[in-house]
């Protein structure tokens, strides 16, 4: 029972902190329908930026997080103005491979200014470990999982009640349209960029406040993919079911199925059920279904 | 259109005047009022592959170690003149710790005529020596894997491989540290590559005759952020000892999760179990990223001198590090990477020498008959001497344990040689 127990904590945990930074690539999915490739290297760099903010610069934590979530804003702002804007109208793919591009040039970025390559986080959040029900779990995870969990309130209720948040769903629906109707599409773009850096410099701060500043920061946001894709890439609320689901299945499965078959098992699981999920729901759990007549 | 006409013909003359001028530009540019000796001649340049994660999964090793190999070619270049008048021209390429890369950068390296090519991770090798060998192209691993050089192709290991490391820390902690009766249990905490299996394939050939019992095995990714549910089942083999044989990222995050559950009073696991590593992630950045207070204890092999160890080599290293790379200094990689780049020097000098006809007759075949296979060197004492012995392509055998103590790397044992294990790889 107590395995049990560390089992279902840890997985909800880890599952949550990939929910975080999955929440950062459905935003931009919401509002420009534009799959970002960049995701894992934004959080990388972004991480460097707070670690430069926070520890070279020495600025204590409560004005190196809001300097760091400024910068990344301001580089979502540029990013969409200089790279994305002029690729308005043209086709998905196009804007696709450019942010594969940016992610190429986030790396650069990142070994220019910071060759030492990794780096442990100012001490922000205790790392003491919290006992639950005979189970123990790092309170790094805790403060992880439950940002990301305000994180998907706030997100949620701007898109769903807010004029932007509205606006940007619209663009993601059908740019053309919306552009007809006079909603400026050009800056919905622009702050929906703004948004995801931010996002993704809490998500970094959050991750590498409990693994350090390592280039694992890109793996882990690529991981964040299959969280998507089992969410529904359009789904907040699919992100933030999706990674405990993922995390449940990584832990449960190599803590029950290791002995009946092989250690990495625990790797292969998640990647199953996305496969299942998808025969089943194509858009994901939570995804919108999309039916386009031909 | 007459205006059309007189800009045309002003370009054109434009054109020719520069096209005239260029001869005279360009010896005004190379001129100077040296006289050159007419019997001087400039010694041909020794072509080198070296490649190196600086970006990827291993960048955290691979950026030292880039650092560290290349200032060391640069020093031998700039202040010994190079390998007996001979410059080493570097093709160096960052392989992304990716097998794809890897083999793509095996080819340009094959294409461009290179002498001999190094990797740094036992990976990368894997993914390459299979072209390399084919090709008759000499090369060495800086971290190396028993399938790497077994059996003895061309490839060759700077140091004593993932297996030698698991077998000099099972040496030690059974003469050392292992103080209880009977067979002491150990968990192996692997990485799912060459690094992971290359401690693996000694366990398996080495632990039974040693009187050690592997109760546990559990590999992980190089992404891991968690590794509680496997040492969960491990703790519940009641181990003695976790062997860690990963890079310090996992590694960091393994160390970090036994203490919390360690720290369970409800439930304590793991209670008083050793901690070793391997020696892919015994470096300061697994101290940076673990935190010091954490690793506190943890045992982990290496195969060079530490750190202001009053060695031949030690003093040019650092000032090196300080100069150059200052983010580097007391990184344990660093040292490796900077003693491949002497190795690769002195591996060409012996093979000038040796080779009938010297550098004229280099060839990669010579390079590695005369060279790689005729070596004695100290490698200026920042590791265990270098030398070949037939059908055993690791170049030196001698490795160290450590344990942090006070939050500092700290040599607890003398160099100790890794014999050479048969693995009866075909």
């Amino acid at each position: 029972m107590a395995d049990l127990m560390q089992f279902v904590l840890t997985g909800i945990t880890v599952g949550m902190v990939y929910s975080l930074i999955a929440l950062g690539f459905t935003f931009i999915w919401k509002s420009s329908s534009v799959a970002n490739l960049a995701l894992g290297q934004m959080v990388l760099l972004f991480s460097w930026i707070a670690y430069g903010t926070m520890h070279q610069a020495g600025l204590p934590f409560w004005a190196g997080l809001p300097v760091t979530i400024a910068a990344a804003a301001a580089m979502g702002w540029i990013l969409e103005r200089v790279a994305l804007r002029p690729l308005i109208g043209q086709p998905i793919l196009s804007l696709i491979t450019v942010t594969l591009g940016i992610a190429f040039v986030f790396e650069g970025l990142v070994s220019m200014f910071w060759p030492i390559s990794t780096a442990a986080m100012p001490d922000f959040i205790p790392d003491e470990p919290v006992q639950i029900f005979g189970a123990v779990v790092s309170q790094e995870y805790l403060w992880a999982a439950g940002i990301a969990l305000v994180l998907f309130i706030l997100v949620s209720i701007f898109f769903r009640y807010h004029k932007m948040g509205v606006a940007m769903r619209a663009t993601a629906d059908d740019q053309m349209a919306v552009w007809a109707c006079g909603i400026p599409v050009t800056k919905i773009f622009s702050v929906s960029w703004m948004f995801a850096g931010a996002l993704a410099a809490i998500g970094g701060v959050l991750m590498s406040s409990i693994g350090g500043i390592t280039y694992g920061l890109v793996e882990t946001g690529l991981k964040s993919f299959s969280v998507v894709i089992l969410g529904g890439l359009d789904s907040f609320l699919g992100a933030m079911v999706a990674g405990p689901i993922i995390g449940l299945a990584e832990n449960l499965g190599g803590g029950y199925l290791t002995q009946l078959t092989w250690s990495g098992i625990k790797d292969v699981i998640p990647f199953i059920i996305i496969i299942i999920v998808l025969f089943i729901k194509p858009y994901g759990l939570f995804g919108q279904v999309r039916i386009e007549r031909i | 259109m007459r205006r059309m006409n007189r800009i045309k013909k002003l370009s054109i003359m434009v054109l020719t005047l520069l096209l005239v001028s260029l001869p005279v530009l360009a010896a005004g540019c190379g001129g100077n009022d040296e006289e050159v000796d007419p019997t001087a001649t400039v010694k041909q340049p020794l072509k080198v592959g070296i490649m190196y994660p600086q970006t990827g999964g291993a960048s955290s090793k691979g950026q030292p170690m880039s650092a560290g190999v290349l200032d060391a070619i640069k020093y031998v270049n700039e202040e010994l003149g190079g390998v007996l008048g001979h410059q080493i021209e570097v093709i160096g390429r960052d392989n992304g710790y990716s097998a794809a890369t890897a083999t793509t950068i095996i080819s340009q390296f094959i294409s461009s005529n290179v002498l001999m090519f190094t990797t740094q991770a036992s990976a990368m090798m894997t993914a390459v020596m299979g072209i390399a060998n084919e090709a008759s192209l000499p090369g060495f691993a800086v971290f190396s894997a028993p399938a790497i050089t077994q059996p003895a192709k061309h490839i060759y290991a700077q140091m004593p491989d993932y297996g030698d490391g698991w077998a000099v820390f099972a040496q030690y902690y059974m003469d050392n540290i292992w103080k209880g009766t009977g067979k002491p249990k150990m968990a192996l905490m692997l990485l799912n590559n060459s690094t992971g299996s290359g401690a693996k394939d000694a366990a398996d050939k080495l632990a039974a005759s040693m009187g050690i019992e592997i109760v546990a095995i559990e590999t992980h990714a190089s992404d891991t952020s968690d590794e509680t549910t496997a040492l969960v089942n491990i703790a519940a083999k009641n181990p003695d000892v976790i062997f860690i044989s990963s890079t310090p990222k996992p590694t960091s995050t393994i160390v970090q999760n036994i203490r919390t559950l360690q720290s369970n009073t409800a439930n304590p696991r793991l209670v008083g179990v050793t901690i070793g590593c391997g020696h892919a992630s015994y470096t300061s950045e697994l101290v940076t990223l673990a935190g010091a207070a954490k690793l506190e204890g943890v045992y982990g092999v290496f195969p060079t001198a530490n750190w202001g160890e009053n060695v031949a080599g030690m003093a040019k290293m650092t000032e090196y590090v300080n100069k150059y790379h200052s983010d580097f200094a007391n990184n344990m990689d660093y040292i490796t990477a900077w003693a491949e780049g002497l190795l690769i020097a002195k591996i060409l000098e012996t093979a000038i020498q040796n080779t009938p006809g010297g550098a004229a007759n280099l060839t990669p075949e010579n390079v590695e008959k005369y060279g790689f296979q005729m070596l004695n060197y100290d490698v200026a004492g920042l590791h265990g001497p270098v030398d070949y012995t037939p059908g055993d392509n690791r170049l030196s055998k001698a490795m160290r344990v450590f344990q942090v103590k006070s939050g500092v790397i700290t040599a607890i044992s003398d160099w100790i040689n890794a014999a050479y294990i048969d693995y009866g790889f075909s």
